[in-house]
């Protein structure tokens, strides 16, 4: 049980817009080539992230993309909901629910948080461990 | 006890050290703790026993500590079990194996207490950490770590 490879591939995109400058968009081609993505499902990627509303497109010869806002005001969490549904905040009692649906509930919630918990802007400084 | 790694030395925390610990975990969190680390160290080298803390130097200098205690049955275990309350590093002495000094100390220690398992928690955001904790061999526990919002009334969970 993993992230689809679409939401991968979105993680991927979103981070090397985070790395580069704003005034420079960068273009599908670059990124596919750098993570040998197809740019044809790299572009399919791209579509729902500007729909998402997290990533604008700029047209003309140097055109391309850039976030839509800075990296460290974008989750994980932000990027999974382009491409899947992500349990609802409200909760349901859980003296309502059998055992396997609290499980479900537990389970949606902790996922959830870990990934509005993770901001892009950590994930693309890329720190190395060093204690 | 004086263990050495790449010229890193572990020993025992001692009172003395109350100010460096401070300053350090200070340098490093941006806030100065004082009550809260004199009430930890107090209380590690009394219980020493539940209670195992460490300091590193690095030719002499004060480098970094770690603050752990041994937990007999709590959360439903069986089994005695350590926590990594606090670990810290100097930042001049960051990449010389100062962490991994400390923790391998720890482990010995622990081993003596009959020890078998150590635990800590970490921020899903604090990804630098959670590489040194793997590189160091620690796994995701299947166990849910739960927060409860002590501000809100039980009526008002209920409603929401």
């Amino acid at each position: 049980m993993t992230f689809g490879v679409s939401i991968r591939h979105a993680l991927y995109a979103v981070i090397e817009l985070a790395r580069a400058d704003e005034d420079n968009p960068v273009s599908v081609a670059s990124i596919a080539q750098r993570h040998s993505i197809p740019e044809t499902a790299l572009a399919k990627v791209f579509q729902r992230l500007v729909r998402s509303g997290l990533v604008v497109g700029l047209r003309g010869p140097h055109g391309g993309y850039v976030l839509s806002r800075p990296a460290n005001e974008i989750s994980v969490l932000d990027v999974v909901r382009g491409f899947e549904p992500v349990a609802d905040d409200a909760r349901t009692p859980l003296a309502d629910l059998d055992a396997l649906e609290e499980f479900f509930g537990v389970f949606d919630e902790q996922v959830r948080k870990v990934c509005e918990s993770v901001t892009i802007d950590r994930l693309a400084a890329n720190h190395k461990a060093s204690f | 006890m004086n263990e050495t790694t790449n010229a890193v030395v572990i020993r025992n925390l001692r009172p003395t050290d109350l100010e460096a610990v401070i300053a350090l975990d200070a340098k490093n969190s941006g806030r100065r703790r004082d009550e809260y680390f004199r009430v930890k160290l107090q209380q590690n080298l009394v219980e020493t026993g539940i209670k195992v803390s460490l300091a590193a130097e690095v030719d002499g200098a004060f480098a970094g500590f770690l603050l752990a205690r041994v937990y007999y049955g709590e959360f439903g275990q069986t089994e005695p079990a350590a926590v990594l309350d606090t670990i810290d590093v100097h930042p001049a002495f960051r990449g010389r194996g100062v962490g991994s000094a400390l923790l391998d100390q720890l482990r010995v220690n622990l081993s003596g207490l009959g020890v078998a398992s150590l635990r800590t928690e970490v921020g899903w955001d604090d990804l630098a950490l959670i590489g040194f904790f793997q590189h160091e061999g620690f796994l995701p526990a299947a166990r849910l770590c739960l927060d409860l919002d002590l501000s809100t009334r039980r009526a008002e969970r209920e409603d929401a």
